[in-house]
């Protein structure tokens, strides 16, 4: 009998060498009388018991259920169970790094922990740079938004040494204008002076966009001012040749030393309302002209620009006299509207494009001269940036 | 100073006293079975003169004291809990008390689990099939009570001496 209630526990032992676990002791009656066979059963059941929990715990532990509970007091597991305890603190410490806490480290654990430290090390010099970066971009903003004010500011600034509306109505009876600078700022001013009966008006294009093409608006602004003050304004071609000069004088000086090289070209048409005469003078700007007889004609401007070294200061500008009939537009535009580069070809605006939209529009009020003229260009254009400060001064007679 | 008759704890820092001026050539660093023939001679004294469950209560708040002492001591209690944690780890690493290492912490429920490695009071101690870290139970609700200004209860699930590598603490909020 003992012979075979050895065999059962020989059988359960040999199961267990095997990684299986038998229920065959549970056939072995519960009250033995043998103590020593009793003592072995007893054993040998907690053996099998502590083999089970321990295979239950290391099966959720290679799967990587950190949840589970290691058994108590199961010394089968006691190295499994240090390292479930590593890896419940790893899991830990990696959900503290991944909320920014890179204050964790791993001590004792071989490789892994010089790997892991060096990790953390890594993510707190990444968010070092990214915090210099986030300063730095803030501080950039800062600045920006500062030289936006100040831009802003100068646009204002540069809006009122344009002629007032007040000053265009006063004298012009039908007009329109359109100034767009490309930035806030533009390099492109139009002027006007004069009175109802006499007066001369002009679109000035400076070297530049933004900030220097408007400090040089200044400039031109004052040279102009100053030149008509001086000679008047019934002869551009004379106002061209001083104003010439005096940016000449005025940006050697600036630029003394320097490496600039900045002038203007300009389109002065002055205006005779009652003997309907006007003289036209022009640096590199055209007049164009369009009245019931004639389709729109260019009256171009010399091919010399103002205020450059390179401009002569004795240079002679023509002055065109023409006598108009009855209904006449003038128009003066800086290059900007007919260099425009369309979106679909690539092609400019061009001269072709801007007769023909002067031609369309004869006739009609000034404010659909604006409109229609604007509507071709904006066609054109399309989703093409603008490449340059556009204006047009368009008076009719 | 040290042997009056007191009501309440009078412990100080200060107590400690100068070690680098009182051990110039032996250093601030003794045997851990030094330390090991204190606590196990004071604890046998203790059973047999108050008993098992005394002895070990004694052990729990006097470790609780010097858990409270060692927190406003040597720690920043500024920090946030993952810094302090890091702060706490560190500090027992220098000080050669034992690895800390954080497997749970519900901040919400107040409710941690940890380990210690290579513990001072345990580790290599024979397997008794009983946990023995009473003092380090008692040590770790000091440093919680003292960085959180609540009363826990520290429990050892997990001991060396019960034939586990590493002990393991739970930590639970003390509900009066």
């Amino acid at each position: 009998m003992n012979k075979s209630k050895l065999g059962l526990i020989a059988e359960s032992l040999k199961e267990l060498a095997y990684g299986r676990v038998s229920d065959l002791m549970e056939k072995l009656p519960s009250d033995l009388e043998d103590e020593d066979l009793a003592l072995l059963v007893e054993e040998a059941v907690k053996l099998i018991k502590s083999y089970s929990e321990a295979q239950k715990f290391l099966e959720a532990l290679s799967d990587g259920r950190l949840e589970v509970e290691p058994p108590a007091r199961n010394y089968f597991i006691s190295p499994f169970k240090q390292l479930h305890a590593n890896l419940k603190h790893l899991t830990w410490q990696t959900q503290q790094v991944a909320k920014g806490d890179f204050n964790q480290k791993v001590d004792f654990l071989g490789d892994f922990s010089s790997a892991f430290n060096s990790m953390i090390e890594s993510l707190k010099e990444k968010r070092l740079i990214e915090s210099a970066l986030e300063k730095s971009h803030e501080e950039l903003k800062e600045a920006n938004s500062k030289i936006l004010d100040s831009i802003d500011y100068a646009g204002s600034i540069q809006s009122a040494i344009l002629p007032p509306t007040q000053q265009l109505d006063s004298i012009l009876s039908s007009y329109f204008v359109i100034w767009n600078p490309r930035d806030v700022l533009g390099g492109d001013i139009y002027w006007l002076v004069g009175d109802k009966e006499e007066f001369a008006f002009a679109v000035v294009d400076c070297t530049g966009h933004g900030v220097p093409g408007a400090i040089m608006t200044m400039m031109a602004v004052t040279s102009l001012k100053r030149a008509e003050h001086e000679i008047g304004f019934r002869d551009p071609g004379a106002l061209l040749e001083r104003v010439n000069i005096l940016m000449r004088d005025g940006l050697r000086h600036r630029s003394r030393g320097k490496l600039y090289d900045d002038g203007m070209d300009i389109g002065v048409c002055y205006v005779d309302r009652v003997k309907r005469k006007v003289i036209y003078s022009g640096a590199h700007v055209s007049l164009y002209v369009c009245c019931d007889d004639l389709d729109a004609v260019e009256i171009k401007g010399n091919n010399h620009s103002l205020g450059y070294k390179s401009s002569n200061p004795n240079y002679r500008f023509t002055n065109r006299e023409l006598h108009l009939p009855e209904i006449t537009d003038l128009y003066l535009t800086t290059d900007g509207l007919i260099d425009q580069i369309g979106f679909s070809k690539g092609l400019p605006f061009g001269k072709r494009r801007f007769k023909r939209a002067i031609v369309n529009n004869y006739g009609s009020s000034p404010e659909h001269k604006r409109r229609g003229l604007l509507k071709e260009f904006e066609t054109h254009m399309g989703d093409e940036n603008q490449r340059d400060d556009v204006t047009v001064f368009a008076i009719s007679l | 100073m040290f042997k009056e008759e007191r009501s309440g704890y009078k412990f100080e820092w200060k107590d400690l006293g100068d070690i680098e001026q009182g051990r110039p050539n032996l250093g601030p660093t003794t045997s851990v079975s030094v330390y090991r023939l204190m606590q196990y001679t004071l604890r046998d004294v203790l059973i047999t003169r108050y008993g098992v469950k005394a002895a070990n209560e004694i052990l729990y708040e006097a470790g609780k004291l010097a858990g409270s002492e060692f927190c406003k001591n040597l720690m920043n209690l500024d920090a946030d809990f993952s810094g302090f944690v890091a702060q706490l780890q560190d500090t027992l690493k220098n000080l050669n008390v034992g690895v800390l290492r954080i497997e749970k912490a519900d901040l919400d429920n107040m409710d941690f689990v940890m380990t210690v490695s290579e513990d001072l009071d345990c580790s290599g101690l024979p397997l008794v099939e009983e946990t023995v870290c009473d003092y380090d139970e008692g040590f770790i609700s000091g440093i919680l009570k003292t960085y959180t200004g609540k009363e826990f209860e520290v429990k050892e699930v997990d001991c060396w001496a019960t034939g586990d590598r590493t002990c393991r603490f739970t930590a639970k909020l003390k509900h009066f």
